[in-house]
């Protein structure tokens, strides 16, 4: 299942929030300029795989990136394969959970969100 | 005393009795007892992300072991569920898994699928390896005979490489207050000189009937009776060997809320029956008429003819001292002598 943008074809789309977030936090690592953030799946969780986000202006040469609102998304091919239609957005205020993560694939969610199975 | 030096091999079962079931159960219990324990699964697990990973799939802290050092914990689904209890050792370069008998596929493919990134790979070594089970109270002086060392520094699950028969091996410490004892992996080619070393400083060779009734009068957990996708951790009495603080794991989620709100349903006991009573696993247990538990595991201790059981009964009836009727076609009582808890009763 995919989601596109304009024609683009997206693996992971963040919301214009969840992109300022990521500006900030890429800010407070000394980042400012090709601001990127890496979104992929590690084994563990409640669930049996958990989202991993990581603040990078690092590509790899496997990745599949797209810029959106001034923030390249960057997730290898392996977590592709779970993450492909997932939206990432922030969630704000004192009660809010941070980034949030709407995934298509994930069958069972744990109840903080950040584990699935797919 | 004869060594009895079997020619060992992986996958070999445990012969029943190799000289006389008391004595040997004597032997595991009150003495020094070795017996075969490669059908024991054993994975060479390499890369930078191992116990990082294991950490994230297993419920005990394992991020932080460090060289030399181990913890068993317990891989566990979604729900919770029991799909091997393992040790892991960290040796440095690489971190040893010691499974249950006949799980390393099992486990192999488990690490297969959470391994989407990560720096690891897993090797089944269980066939060009052997690993014997020195036990009982005497173990540790025999095995320090035969090493030539100090084992008195060496914590529970530690391991240190040694030279026993002039064969390098790993001595694991498996120091359970009520099983204790140590494992010895070498080289499949090593295993007999080890054996006849130890046996010559006095260990008795054990087979499978005294090492069955001294592992269940220890309440002593099995893969396959005691412990299978049908149990969780908390109804195996293995609380003491789940980490309520290190954050998540898969079946984390369900695990704590059992414990939180204490919903476990049932527990294992260990059990006792009168004379003459004989009993199976998957007798049926009654109290007032009505089920209330089932029989996992059961044995006849050779020195005494007691007969004593594991069983699951349910959380209300799982009480020390409670009698239990068994279900027809048996017959007889049951006393609960106590709550299994391998690794003691965990945190309060």
């Amino acid at each position: 299942m995919a989601i596109t943008q304009d024609g683009v074809e997206l693996g992971v789309a963040i919301s214009p929030m969840a992109a300022e977030k990521i500006k900030y936090f890429a800010g407070k690592q000394g980042i400012t300029d090709n601001v990127g953030v890496r979104v992929a799946v590690k084994g563990g969780g409640c669930s049996g795989l958990t989202y991993d986000l990581t603040i990078t202006d690092q590509e790899l040469p496997s990745d599949k990136v797209v810029e959106q609102h001034g923030v390249k998304v960057m997730v290898d091919k392996k977590s592709f394969i779970f993450l492909v239609g997932t939206e990432l957005e922030f969630s704000d205020g004192l009660n809010g959970k941070g980034f949030v993560f709407s995934n298509p694939n994930a069958k069972k969610t744990c109840g903080c969100g950040t584990s699935f199975s797919v | 005393m004869t060594s009895q030096s079997p020619a060992l091999r992986p996958s070999r079962a445990m012969p029943g009795v190799y000289s006389e079931a008391a004595a040997e159960y004597l032997a595991v219990t009150s003495g020094v007892a070795i017996f075969d324990a490669s059908t024991n699964g054993r994975l060479k697990a390499t890369g930078a992300d191992a116990l990082d990973l294991l950490n994230r799939l297993s419920t005990n802290k394992v991020i932080d072991l460090q060289p030399g050092r181990g913890a068993p914990t317990i891989l566990t689904t979604d729900r919770g569920r029991i799909l091997d209890l393992i040790t892991i050792l960290n040796t440095d370069d690489h971190a040893i898994l010691l499974t249950s008998p006949g799980a390393q596929q099992a486990v192999m493919a488990w690490l297969d699928k959470y391994t989407i990134l990560e720096d690891l790979t897993v090797e089944d070594v269980s066939c060009s390896t052997a690993m014997l089970g020195v036990w009982g109270p005497g173990a540790r002086t025999a095995l320090e005979t035969v090493a030539g060392l100090s084992l008195a520094e060496l914590p529970a699950y530690g391991s240190i490489e040694a030279m026993v028969g002039n064969h390098p091996v790993l001595i694991v410490s498996s120091q359970l207050p009520a099983w204790p004892g140590y494992y010895v992996m070498g080289s499949v080619e090593a295993a007999p000189g080890v054996w006849q070393a130890v046996t010559e400083a006095g260990a008795l060779p054990v087979g499978a009937e005294a090492y069955q009734a001294a592992r269940i009068n220890a309440g002593v957990p099995v893969l396959g009776s005691e412990m299978s996708d049908d149990y969780n951790p908390l109804e195996a009495g293995l609380i003491g060997c789940i980490d309520f603080a290190k954050g998540c794991y898969i079946g984390q989620e369900v695990i704590a809320r059992l414990d939180t709100y204490s919903k476990v349903q049932k527990y294992l006991v260990q059990l006792s029956f009168g004379p003459g009573v004989s009993v199976a696993p998957g007798a049926t247990l009654l109290q007032d008429g009505r089920a209330v538990g089932r029989v996992t595991s059961a044995a006849t201790i050779p020195t005494t003819g007691q007969v004593i059981a594991l069983a699951y009964v349910r959380t209300k009836q799982a009480v020390s001292g409670a009698t239990l009727e068994l279900g027809s076609p048996a017959a007889g009582q049951a006393s609960i002598e106590g709550l299994s808890q391998l690794f003691g009763p965990g945190e309060e």
